[in-house]
């Protein structure tokens, strides 16, 4: 073996001992020993790749556990998605709720309106019932005027309703007509809050939020595509 | 927002080619988890469509990426320690050249390393004995167990 051989050789088992006691070793001291030439850069380069090999190999007898990985993703970064949609559910009962009781409150306002017509000031009363629902939706309270009745004061709710037969009553309500270009549409359901209060634009820009359906007016017709 | 059962379909169809490259780049299974976990946790935050034959592609990209972040975050001694490229020179390959390269040097091991070299090789790679533990194990010096291992790598690179 000639010299130089040797001192490869010599070089390549320092740093095997490096890899045995790397806490006796300064980084500058690892660095130089891998660094010393190109043998040993060349050495610790194939034992990078010859740990990688062994490491792929161990690892297809060991195949992840997918169910496991799912689960823990899930716990990880669903679960705490799933916290904040719960609590937009409950925000979004609650609002319900106190929409529930505004309309309540509409409805004996109205009663008291009607059994004491002449006698007390209907519209102080119609103002208290803008004045409730406004906690919930300001659009619906600002836009009722004095002179509106009582019943278009308050927003109608379409739970889970049919387009057909909700845009039907929204039509009717502003003397338009109903025009389905897409057919399937009919009987799509959608949960609305209808302010009659609110202009036929306005409406129907709330409307535009609706996936799966665009209504457009054309002179006196709603047409659903 | 990705409906989740997009996200759930993607996961498993991917997450085990994904986390057997981050074992491989890695040598800490829960970091090599951990890799693929942030990867689909990124997704779900980006709202990523993920459609299409470059999926895996992708997503086995931004696996390697992590793998090779982690231990550019490692201390010098640790990456030494667990066998880890010191440098970023390796890294040009594609994935597809990478696994390849591997499987050839296993493929190389199985058929051209024989006794005593293999044990040694053996000890050493898959069950991550150390020298000096090799050499109490087989009863020879850790000049002994130096010189075979320096002749297994010799032997795998006339093959490459």
């Amino acid at each position: 073996m000639t010299s130089t051989a040797m001192e490869t050789n010599n070089n390549i088992d320092r740093l095997l001992d490096m890899l045995d006691h790397p806490e006796r070793y300064s980084e500058q001291e690892i660095l130089d020993a891998v660094n010393r030439g190109d043998e040993t850069r060349e050495f610790y380069r194939r034992l990078t790749q010859v740990a990688r090999a062994r490491r792929n190999q161990r690892t297809l007898s060991q195949p992840a556990d997918v169910d496991k990985a799912w689960e823990q993703f899930e716990q990880t970064h669903l679960a705490p998605q799933r916290r904040e949609r719960l609590w937009i559910r409950v925000a979004a009962t609650v609002i319900g709720i106190l929409m529930m009781s505004g309309i309540a409150w509409a409805a004996v306002c109205t009663m008291r309106h009607i059994t004491t017509t002449g006698q007390s000031k209907p519209k102080t009363e119609i103002t208290a019932t803008a004045a409730i629902g406004d906690e919930i939706d300001s659009l619906a309270a600002t836009a009722v005027p004095d002179t509106m009745a009582a019943e278009d004061a308050v927003p109608m709710v379409f739970d889970n309703t049919p387009l057909e037969q909700m845009l039907g009553e929204i039509a009717a309500y502003y003397g338009m007509t109903v025009e389905f270009q897409n057919e399937a549409a009919r009987t799509l359901r959608f949960h609305f809050v209808w302010n009659k209060g609110e202009g036929l634009q306005k409406v129907l820009d709330n409307m535009s939020h609706f996936e799966s359906v665009t209504i457009e007016q054309t002179g006196n017709r709603l047409i659903v595509q | 927002m990705n409906d989740n059962s997009i996200l759930e379909g993607l996961f498993r169809q991917h997450c085990g080619k994904m986390i057997h490259l981050a074992r491989t780049l890695l040598h800490d299974d829960a970091e090599a988890q951990d890799v693929v976990q942030d990867v689909f946790a990124r997704l779900l935050e980006n709202d990523y469509q993920m459609t299409g034959s470059k999926t895996e592609a992708y997503l086995m990209s931004a696996v390697r990426n992590g793998c090779l972040n982690r231990i550019r975050n490692m201390q010098l001694r640790e990456r030494f320690k667990n066998l880890h490229p010191l440098g970023e020179a390796d890294e040009t390959h594609s994935i597809e050249e990478l696994l390849a390269e591997l499987d050839r040097i296993n493929a190389i091991v199985e058929a051209h390393i024989e006794e005593p070299q293999r044990t040694i090789f053996r000890l050493r790679f898959d069950e991550e004995l150390t020298f000096q533990q090799i050499a109490t194990r087989l009863d020879m010096s850790v000049g002994t167990v130096y010189k075979y291992l320096r002749q297994c790598i010799s032997r795998i690179k006339s093959f490459i």
